[in-house]
Protein backbone atom coordinates (compact mmCIF):
# COMPACT_ATOMS: atom_id res chain seq x y z
CA UNK A 1 0.00 0.00 0.00
CA UNK A 2 1.15 3.46 -0.93
CA UNK A 3 2.49 5.40 2.06
CA UNK A 4 -0.06 8.75 2.92
CA UNK A 5 1.72 12.42 1.44
CA UNK A 6 2.14 14.44 4.32
CA UNK A 7 0.54 17.97 3.72
CA UNK A 8 4.33 19.17 2.17
CA UNK A 9 4.33 17.30 0.00
CA UNK A 10 0.63 17.72 -1.40
CA UNK A 11 1.57 21.44 -1.41
CA UNK A 12 4.85 20.20 -3.57
CA UNK A 13 2.87 17.90 -5.80
CA UNK A 14 0.33 20.47 -6.79
CA UNK A 15 2.85 23.55 -7.00
CA UNK A 16 5.32 21.08 -9.03
CA UNK A 17 2.27 20.33 -11.27
CA UNK A 18 1.40 23.93 -12.02
CA UNK A 19 4.93 24.31 -12.81
CA UNK A 20 4.83 21.40 -15.80
CA UNK A 21 2.39 22.95 -17.45
CA UNK A 22 4.22 26.27 -17.54
CA UNK A 23 3.16 27.87 -14.32
CA UNK A 24 -0.61 27.88 -15.26
CA UNK A 25 -3.32 25.93 -15.31
CA UNK A 26 -6.86 25.09 -14.96
CA UNK A 27 -8.39 23.98 -11.62
CA UNK A 28 -9.32 20.45 -13.58
CA UNK A 29 -5.72 19.47 -14.30
CA UNK A 30 -4.88 19.87 -11.05
CA UNK A 31 -7.72 18.00 -9.63
CA UNK A 32 -7.07 14.66 -11.73
CA UNK A 33 -3.19 15.11 -11.44
CA UNK A 34 -2.96 15.73 -7.85
CA UNK A 35 -5.76 12.86 -6.69
CA UNK A 36 -7.65 15.05 -4.38
CA UNK A 37 -11.22 14.94 -3.69
CA UNK A 38 -12.94 18.72 -4.61
CA UNK A 39 -12.91 19.49 -0.96
CA UNK A 40 -9.63 18.91 -0.17
CA UNK A 41 -8.11 20.42 -3.47
CA UNK A 42 -10.46 23.92 -2.55
CA UNK A 43 -8.83 23.86 0.66
CA UNK A 44 -5.35 23.37 -0.44
CA UNK A 45 -6.02 26.21 -3.01
CA UNK A 46 -6.78 28.72 -1.17
CA UNK A 47 -4.16 28.18 1.61
CA UNK A 48 -1.78 28.81 -1.65
CA UNK A 49 -3.41 31.99 -2.62
CA UNK A 50 -2.98 33.13 1.14
CA UNK A 51 0.52 31.74 1.45
CA UNK A 52 1.26 33.98 -1.70
CA UNK A 53 2.30 30.54 -3.45
CA UNK A 54 0.11 30.80 -6.60
CA UNK A 55 -2.78 33.53 -7.97
CA UNK A 56 -6.04 33.35 -9.23
CA UNK A 57 -6.60 34.45 -12.48
CA UNK A 58 -9.80 34.80 -14.46
CA UNK A 59 -9.95 34.77 -17.90
CA UNK A 60 -12.53 34.32 -20.60
CA UNK A 61 -14.63 33.59 -17.64
CA UNK A 62 -12.06 30.42 -17.29
CA UNK A 63 -10.39 30.31 -13.78
CA UNK A 64 -6.58 29.56 -14.28
CA UNK A 65 -4.28 29.56 -11.19
CA UNK A 66 -0.69 30.48 -11.75
CA UNK A 67 2.41 29.87 -10.55
CA UNK A 68 4.09 32.90 -8.05
CA UNK A 69 7.63 33.06 -7.62
CA UNK A 70 7.57 32.37 -4.55
CA UNK A 71 5.96 28.83 -5.69
CA UNK A 72 8.56 27.93 -7.60
CA UNK A 73 10.76 29.30 -4.52
CA UNK A 74 9.18 26.57 -2.75
CA UNK A 75 9.45 24.01 -4.93
CA UNK A 76 13.68 24.33 -5.36
CA UNK A 77 13.42 24.49 -1.69
CA UNK A 78 11.63 21.72 -1.58
CA UNK A 79 13.73 19.54 -3.89
CA UNK A 80 16.54 20.57 -1.50
CA UNK A 81 15.57 19.22 1.41
CA UNK A 82 13.85 16.13 -0.53
CA UNK A 83 17.48 15.72 -1.80
CA UNK A 84 18.95 15.84 2.14
CA UNK A 85 16.42 13.43 3.50
CA UNK A 86 17.66 11.28 0.67
CA UNK A 87 20.76 11.46 0.98
CA UNK A 88 21.65 11.48 5.15
CA UNK A 89 18.59 8.32 5.33
CA UNK A 90 16.78 10.96 7.99
CA UNK B 1 35.73 15.62 15.35
CA UNK B 2 38.76 16.89 15.99
CA UNK B 3 41.04 17.13 19.30
CA UNK B 4 43.97 18.80 20.67
CA UNK B 5 46.70 16.62 21.64
CA UNK B 6 48.43 18.25 24.37
CA UNK B 7 51.12 15.55 24.87
CA UNK B 8 51.66 15.86 21.36
CA UNK B 9 51.74 19.81 21.06
CA UNK B 10 54.54 20.12 24.53
CA UNK B 11 56.51 17.62 22.34
CA UNK B 12 56.28 19.42 19.21
CA UNK B 13 56.82 15.58 17.76
CA UNK B 14 55.39 17.08 14.08
CA UNK B 15 56.60 19.84 12.09
CA UNK B 16 54.65 23.18 13.01
CA UNK B 17 53.26 23.57 9.74
CA UNK B 18 51.62 20.40 10.65
CA UNK B 19 49.61 21.66 12.92
CA UNK B 20 48.51 24.75 10.82
CA UNK B 21 47.07 21.82 8.32
CA UNK B 22 45.48 20.56 10.98
CA UNK B 23 43.41 23.63 12.24
CA UNK B 24 42.96 23.64 8.06
CA UNK B 25 40.75 20.54 8.32
CA UNK B 26 39.01 21.52 10.88
CA UNK B 27 37.91 25.05 9.28
CA UNK B 28 36.52 22.53 6.89
CA UNK B 29 34.69 21.22 9.12
CA UNK B 30 33.16 24.37 10.52
CA UNK B 31 32.25 24.79 6.90
CA UNK B 32 30.69 21.41 5.83
CA UNK B 33 28.66 20.97 9.92
CA UNK B 34 27.66 24.49 8.97
CA UNK B 35 26.35 24.15 5.55
CA UNK B 36 24.60 21.13 6.37
CA UNK B 37 23.13 22.50 9.55
CA UNK B 38 21.49 25.37 7.45
CA UNK B 39 19.45 22.76 4.80
CA UNK B 40 18.62 21.38 8.15
CA UNK B 41 17.03 24.80 9.51
CA UNK B 42 15.27 25.11 5.89
CA UNK B 43 13.77 22.11 6.35
CA UNK B 44 12.41 22.54 10.08
CA UNK B 45 11.36 25.82 9.03
CA UNK B 46 9.60 24.39 6.21
CA UNK B 47 7.81 20.98 7.43
CA UNK B 48 8.37 21.54 11.06
CA UNK B 49 9.38 17.76 11.86
CA UNK B 50 11.31 16.82 14.61
CA UNK B 51 13.89 14.96 13.15
CA UNK B 52 14.77 18.04 10.80
CA UNK B 53 15.42 19.89 13.96
CA UNK B 54 18.05 17.56 15.66
CA UNK B 55 19.69 17.03 12.30
CA UNK B 56 20.10 20.92 12.92
CA UNK B 57 21.13 21.27 15.89
CA UNK B 58 23.03 18.16 15.53
CA UNK B 59 25.16 19.36 12.45
CA UNK B 60 24.86 23.20 13.85
CA UNK B 61 26.99 22.15 17.27
CA UNK B 62 29.05 20.02 15.33
CA UNK B 63 30.11 23.24 13.40
CA UNK B 64 30.83 25.37 16.77
CA UNK B 65 32.64 22.33 18.09
CA UNK B 66 35.25 22.86 15.41
CA UNK B 67 35.07 26.47 15.22
CA UNK B 68 35.73 26.37 18.95
CA UNK B 69 38.79 23.85 17.90
CA UNK B 70 40.01 25.90 15.63
CA UNK B 71 40.05 28.72 17.44
CA UNK B 72 41.92 27.04 20.47
CA UNK B 73 44.51 25.56 17.64
CA UNK B 74 45.47 28.82 16.44
CA UNK B 75 46.14 30.25 19.88
CA UNK B 76 48.37 28.02 20.92
CA UNK B 77 50.05 27.66 17.22
CA UNK B 78 50.37 31.32 18.41
CA UNK B 79 51.49 31.03 21.38
CA UNK B 80 48.84 33.02 23.51
CA UNK B 81 48.05 29.60 25.45
CA UNK B 82 50.83 28.26 26.99
CA UNK B 83 49.50 28.10 30.02
CA UNK B 84 45.74 26.56 28.91
CA UNK B 85 48.33 23.36 27.02
CA UNK B 86 50.27 23.10 30.34
CA UNK B 87 46.86 22.80 32.28
CA UNK B 88 47.83 25.62 34.51
CA UNK B 89 44.36 27.56 35.82
CA UNK B 90 44.99 30.98 35.64
CA UNK B 91 41.94 33.27 35.86
CA UNK B 92 43.06 35.15 32.34
CA UNK B 93 42.88 31.92 30.83
CA UNK B 94 39.23 31.40 31.43
CA UNK B 95 38.14 31.86 28.10
CA UNK B 96 40.00 29.05 26.19
CA UNK B 97 38.67 26.81 29.11
CA UNK B 98 35.38 28.23 28.19
CA UNK B 99 36.11 27.32 24.67
CA UNK B 100 37.40 24.13 25.44
CA UNK B 101 34.32 23.01 27.14
CA UNK B 102 32.06 24.48 24.24
CA UNK B 103 34.21 21.55 21.74
CA UNK B 104 33.95 19.15 24.47
CA UNK B 105 30.56 18.95 25.25
CA UNK B 106 29.56 20.33 21.70
CA UNK B 107 30.85 17.00 20.01
CA UNK B 108 29.28 14.71 22.27
CA UNK B 109 25.69 16.39 22.19
CA UNK B 110 25.88 17.16 18.45
CA UNK B 111 26.45 13.25 18.17
CA UNK B 112 23.37 12.43 20.57
CA UNK B 113 21.09 14.84 18.50
CA UNK B 114 21.83 12.86 15.33
CA UNK B 115 21.64 9.62 16.93
CA UNK B 116 18.35 11.04 17.93
CA UNK B 117 17.75 11.80 14.07
CA UNK B 118 18.45 8.24 13.24
CA UNK B 119 16.57 6.34 15.86
CA UNK B 120 13.63 8.40 15.48
CA UNK B 121 13.22 9.62 18.56
CA UNK B 122 9.58 10.97 19.09
CA UNK B 123 9.37 12.12 22.29
CA UNK B 124 11.50 15.10 23.11
CA UNK B 125 11.15 14.78 27.15
CA UNK B 126 13.34 11.92 26.79
CA UNK B 127 15.46 12.94 24.90
CA UNK B 128 16.30 15.94 27.24
CA UNK B 129 17.24 12.94 29.77
CA UNK B 130 20.23 12.03 27.30
CA UNK B 131 21.21 15.31 26.64
CA UNK B 132 21.56 16.01 30.50
CA UNK B 133 23.79 12.87 31.02
CA UNK B 134 26.15 13.73 27.83
CA UNK B 135 26.54 17.08 29.60
CA UNK B 136 27.82 15.64 33.00
CA UNK B 137 29.97 12.95 30.68
CA UNK B 138 30.89 16.13 28.64
CA UNK B 139 31.92 17.94 31.70
CA UNK B 140 33.92 14.97 33.13
CA UNK B 141 35.83 14.64 30.62
CA UNK B 142 37.99 18.04 30.60
CA UNK B 143 40.62 15.87 31.97
CA UNK B 144 40.60 12.51 30.44
CA UNK B 145 41.03 12.54 26.99
CA UNK B 146 40.50 8.82 26.23
CA UNK B 147 37.05 8.72 27.81
CA UNK B 148 36.34 12.07 25.47
CA UNK B 149 37.07 9.94 22.54
CA UNK B 150 35.63 6.53 23.82
CA UNK B 151 32.17 7.99 24.27
CA UNK B 152 31.72 9.45 21.16
CA UNK B 153 33.05 6.49 19.21
CA UNK B 154 30.25 4.98 21.14
CA UNK B 155 27.83 7.80 20.13
CA UNK B 156 29.06 7.61 16.16
CA UNK B 157 28.88 3.88 16.59
CA UNK B 158 25.22 3.75 16.70
CA UNK B 159 25.33 6.79 13.77
CA UNK B 160 27.04 4.24 11.47
CA UNK B 161 24.89 1.38 12.35
CA UNK B 162 22.05 3.61 11.58
CA UNK B 163 23.30 5.40 8.01
CA UNK B 164 24.44 1.71 7.39
CA UNK B 165 20.67 0.43 7.55
CA UNK B 166 19.60 3.16 5.79
CA UNK B 167 21.83 2.50 2.81
CA UNK B 168 20.63 -1.14 2.93
CA UNK B 169 16.88 -0.13 2.62
CA UNK B 170 17.56 2.72 -0.02
CA UNK B 171 20.81 1.69 -1.86
CA UNK B 172 21.57 5.79 -2.15
CA UNK B 173 24.90 6.21 -3.26
CA UNK B 174 24.78 9.73 -1.13
CA UNK B 175 23.45 7.69 1.88
CA UNK B 176 26.66 5.57 1.45
CA UNK B 177 28.92 8.40 1.07
CA UNK B 178 26.84 9.65 4.26
CA UNK B 179 27.67 6.16 6.26
CA UNK B 180 31.24 6.19 5.32
CA UNK B 181 31.60 10.07 6.51
CA UNK B 182 30.38 8.92 9.68
CA UNK B 183 32.39 6.10 9.77
CA UNK B 184 35.54 8.04 9.41
CA UNK B 185 34.21 10.03 12.25
CA UNK B 186 34.18 6.91 14.11
CA UNK B 187 37.77 5.61 13.24
CA UNK B 188 39.19 9.08 14.16
CA UNK B 189 37.92 9.12 17.87
CA UNK B 190 38.29 5.13 17.99
CA UNK B 191 41.97 5.48 17.14
CA UNK B 192 42.81 7.53 19.52
CA UNK B 193 43.72 4.84 21.73
CA UNK B 194 46.24 4.05 19.27
CA UNK B 195 47.98 7.51 19.02
CA UNK B 196 48.67 6.52 23.00
CA UNK B 197 50.97 3.88 21.86
CA UNK B 198 52.31 5.34 18.02
CA UNK B 199 52.05 8.81 17.74
CA UNK B 200 51.79 8.15 13.90
CA UNK B 201 48.09 7.98 14.61
CA UNK B 202 47.69 11.62 15.03
CA UNK B 203 48.40 12.04 11.51
CA UNK B 204 45.94 8.82 10.47
CA UNK B 205 43.43 9.78 12.66
CA UNK B 206 43.51 13.40 10.95
CA UNK B 207 43.76 12.20 7.70
CA UNK B 208 40.80 10.26 8.33
CA UNK B 209 38.90 13.13 9.71
CA UNK B 210 39.71 14.71 6.36
CA UNK B 211 38.41 11.75 3.99
CA UNK B 212 35.04 11.99 6.27
CA UNK B 213 34.58 16.14 5.82
CA UNK B 214 35.51 15.14 1.72
CA UNK B 215 32.74 12.63 1.94
CA UNK B 216 30.30 15.08 3.75
CA UNK B 217 31.23 18.20 1.22
CA UNK B 218 30.42 15.74 -2.04
CA UNK B 219 27.27 14.87 -0.71
CA UNK B 220 26.54 18.76 0.27
CA UNK B 221 28.09 19.63 -3.16
CA UNK B 222 25.32 17.12 -4.89
CA UNK B 223 22.49 18.96 -3.05
CA UNK B 224 23.42 22.21 -4.32
CA UNK B 225 24.91 21.43 -7.37
CA UNK B 226 21.51 19.97 -8.17
CA UNK B 227 20.38 21.24 -11.36
CA UNK B 228 17.23 23.29 -11.73
CA UNK B 229 14.38 21.47 -14.03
Amino acid sequence: MAERRSKHEIIFDILNLISSKSGRVKPTHILYGGNLSHDRLKKYLDELITGGFIQKQEEKGKIYYILTDKGYKFIEEFKKIEEMTQAFGI
Amino acid sequence: MADINFTLLLAKQFPNWFYWVVAGIQLLGVVVSFAISYLGFKAYRIIKEAKYKYFFYGFLLLGLSFLANVILNVSIRLGYAKYFVEKKYELFMLPMFGIYYVFLIGVMLAYVSLAAVYSEVKKSNKLWLFYFWTFIVGVYTFRDKLMFNMFSAILLSFIVMYTYDKYLEGKNKNRLLTCLAFFCMFLFHLFVLLETFMPIFFIIRNSILLIGLILLLTTLSKIYGRKKK
